[in-house]
């Protein structure tokens, strides 16, 4: 209950301050489609090209987008040194952990509520062959990479590791994810032989679960000094 | 104390090393016979394979030591660990150099996305890499060593997850190693074992003298320490 | 709270030198000392921020969290929010620390004289605004513990009065504090006990009443002294 509260203590907080702000929301946003607009030029798609591209266009953007958040959201606890005034207070750090989740993944979701029409839009091919599997592709796969990310940057924040390793450190480390969304967005969204789906899935959702659960229960011994 | 009792082994395991890497170089070279279809390039493969399992074993050791450090906190647990890394990233280089060298002959390309070893030992570069930069942003500070730790093992379990995918990802890909294992003639079979024993040697040898170094080098900055306190 | 033979280093350099020391519940402590003597480090360990490199800090209920919990921390950097205005500000640290009373706030914000100020931004505050609003971020929990570095640095004085009389009045109501401070006026009237710290190490100690201080003072000097030979 304790834990659900800090959850939510510093979610609210943390949204407070940024759409009071709205400059990191609205970069993201407009990075993200700016991107898009710019692959879908620089490939000049073709719909038979394009059907080996499109995961890869529809995934960059968002991927990029959610890069951008990482280091600015928070960051108002580098003013005035605030980060120290939650180091030293009694609360789980695990749920500082799962709330900073949770918040920087509500940002990607719109970046993707935004990105994603954009796509179709711009695609020839105007709709997806099973639009169940692309959504449940988008919320697996945005949740895993912000989650791997958030962990990442946090403790790297803390650490006094300078940001320009956060993505050093998390793409390779998101390989595995990057492969399966690719995959499952391509069987989304073209009629395919699809095999292998649910073997996809289950790939992501363990992933999910392990850089979920990993971090709630370490962040409290790690960043505690 | 240690120091003292450690020279006169690790000597010995020095001039072991030496003469098994010097046996290693005559079967790779003259013992192994020459392959029937890919000929003298074949031979990479004794210098390949041997790489990718010290790399391996490396890698194995960041993520053990790692493990130890976080439960102990002996910083003595953490040297090791960056010692080894960096012996690590030394070998994957190898393998990466080597096994490009043989695939342009053989696989008529430097590089290829269809095999999950080669892919996964890129990633595994990387991933060592990103370990070896972060112990370069910061010294000395337990936050960092920390941080360090978790990245190593959560860097190890990835190892496998993405093997994974890369293989699902083209589930026809060649069968490098195990097929030409099936036909391997006895030499070959014997050599490759060799090597195999042999680096491992030599990895153990060299990560005793940079564990040794980073043990020194943690004394010097006491003694600095205490000199400033007195 | 006592701490035992507690070291520090950070980059290379040791700051702590084997720091023995007790605070009771109650008991205010001033921390004299030169720049770069040690005190914030001091602050920072005992605020569980830092973690000394060796010896051992004997909790006064066994437990980090429980200590956490029941000190409150007044550093150079305010720890607030520019974003959130002050009573979001002392709203979002109660809540961290598991309470929600809106009474106190306000009465915070009374004390610190900054109640009609309550609902405008931290990033507009001046100085001595976000200094009494620290301290009053601070106290949200009431804390039995607090840690002072410098709560009157910057500060005009009329802040400075006011922060005065609300140090007065915990030390009335037993709630312990240590202070870090270079004004040795300070540390006599709002201390019971004064411990002087020079390169890490705590050389002299002294109850702060009309005839122990003045030795004590006169050491302070002395090391100050000592200190400016080895610059120049």
């Amino acid at each position: 209950m304790q834990f659900i509260r800090h959850t939510l203590l510093i979610l609210t907080r943390d949204l407070r301050v940024e759409f009071r702000n709205k400059s990191l929301l609205l970069s993201m946003v407009i990075f993200a489609l700016l991107f898009q607009v710019l692959l879908q030029i620089s490939f000049d798609a073709k719909t038979e090209a394009m059907q080996e591209l499109a995961p890869g266009v529809l995934w960059l953007p968002i991927i990029l987008a959610a890069m951008l958040g990482f280091s600015k959201y928070g960051s108002v606890e580098k003013e005035n040194d605030a980060f120290a005034g939650i180091l030293i207070s009694p609360i789980d750090k695990g749920s500082l952990y799962l709330g900073k989740l949770i918040g920087n993944n509500l940002f990607v979701l719109i970046v993707i509520a935004t990105s994603a029409p954009t796509f179709f839009l711009f695609l020839k091919q105007p709709f997806p062959n099973s639009i169940g599997l692309l959504i449940v592709t988008l919320l697996l796969g945005s949740w895993g990479f912000v989650a791997i990310g958030v962990f990442f940057s946090t403790l790297a924040q803390s650490s006094s590791i300078t940001e320009l390793l956060v993505p050093i450190m998390i793409f390779p480390l998101a390989v595995p994810l990057f492969l399966a969304c690719i995959q499952l967005t391509e069987m989304a969204l073209f009629p395919s032989i699809g095999l292998g789906q649910s073997i996809w899935l289950l790939l992501l959702i363990a992933y999910n679960i392990l850089f979920t659960i990993i971090p709630l229960f370490l962040f409290d011994l790690l960043l505690e000094v | 104390m240690l120091h003292k009792l450690m020279s006169p082994l690790q000597l010995a395991l020095t001039a072991i090393t030496g003469i098994l890497i010097f046996i290693q170089l005559y079967m790779a070279f003259f013992y192994a016979p020459t392959e029937k279809y890919m000929g003298h390039v074949q031979r990479i493969m004794y210098f390949h394979v041997p790489s990718a399992f010290v790399s391996f074993a490396a890698f194995g050791i960041v993520f053990g030591a790692g493990i130890m450090y976080l439960t102990t906190k002996n910083k003595k647990w953490d040297h090791l660990a960056l010692a080894s890394a960096e012996i690590g990233v030394l070998f994957t280089t190898f393998v990466l150099f080597s096994g490009s060298l043989w695939a342009r002959p053989v696989w008529n390309a430097w590089w290829v996305w269809d095999d999950p070893r080669l892919v996964t030992s890129l990633i595994l570069w990387f991933i060592y890499i990103a370990y070896l930069l972060i112990r370069a942003s910061v010294k000395g500070q337990d936050r960092l060593r920390k941080f360090a730790a978790v990245f190593g093992i959560i860097g190890f379990l990835d190892v496998p997850l993405v093997y994974f995918s890369v293989k699902w990802w083209r589930t026809i890909h060649p069968k490098v190693i195990d097929e030409q294992g099936a036909h391997m003639p006895p030499e070959m079979a014997q050599t490759l074992f060799f090597s195999v024993i042999a680096f491992l040697f030599l990895f153990v040898t060299m990560l005793g003298y940079r564990y040794v170094l980073e043990g020194q080098k943690e004394k010097m900055y006491e003694l600095k320490q205490s000199s400033r306190k007195g | 709270m006592r701490l035992d033979q507690i070291s520090l280093s950070r980059d290379d350099k040791q700051v702590l030198h084997d720091i023995n020391m007790e605070w009771k519940r109650g008991e205010t402590i001033a921390l004299i000392g030169a720049n770069g003597a040690g005190k914030s480090s001091l602050l920072k360990v005992l605020a569980t921020l830092w973690k000394p490199s060796s010896g051992k800090l004997i909790y006064p209920d066994n437990t980090i969290k429980q200590w956490q919990k029941n000190l409150g921390v007044v550093f150079p950097d305010s720890f607030l929010y520019d974003a959130l205005t002050a009573i979001e500000n002392l709203e979002f640290y109660q809540k961290l620390y598991g309470g929600s009373d809106r009474k106190r706030l306000d009465s915070l914000l009374q004390a610190v004289r900054l109640a009609d100020v309550a609902t405008e931004k931290v990033g507009t505050f001046s100085k001595g605004m976000r200094q009494r609003l620290s301290i009053a971020r601070a106290l949200t929990h009431y804390p039995s513990y607090l840690l002072l570095d410098e709560p009157f640095d910057g500060l005009d004085v009329s802040s400075r009065d006011i922060v005065q009389n609300l140090l007065l009045q915990l030390k009335e109501q037993k709630t312990g504090y240590i202070l870090v401070s270079h004004n040795l006026d300070d540390a006599m009237h709002l201390c019971e006990r004064a411990l002087l710290i020079d390169n890490g190490e705590i050389t002299a100690e002294s109850r702060c009443t009309q005839e122990a201080f003045p030795s004590f003072v006169e050491q302070y000097h002395s090391v100050l002294k000592e200190n400016n030979h080895a610059v120049y």
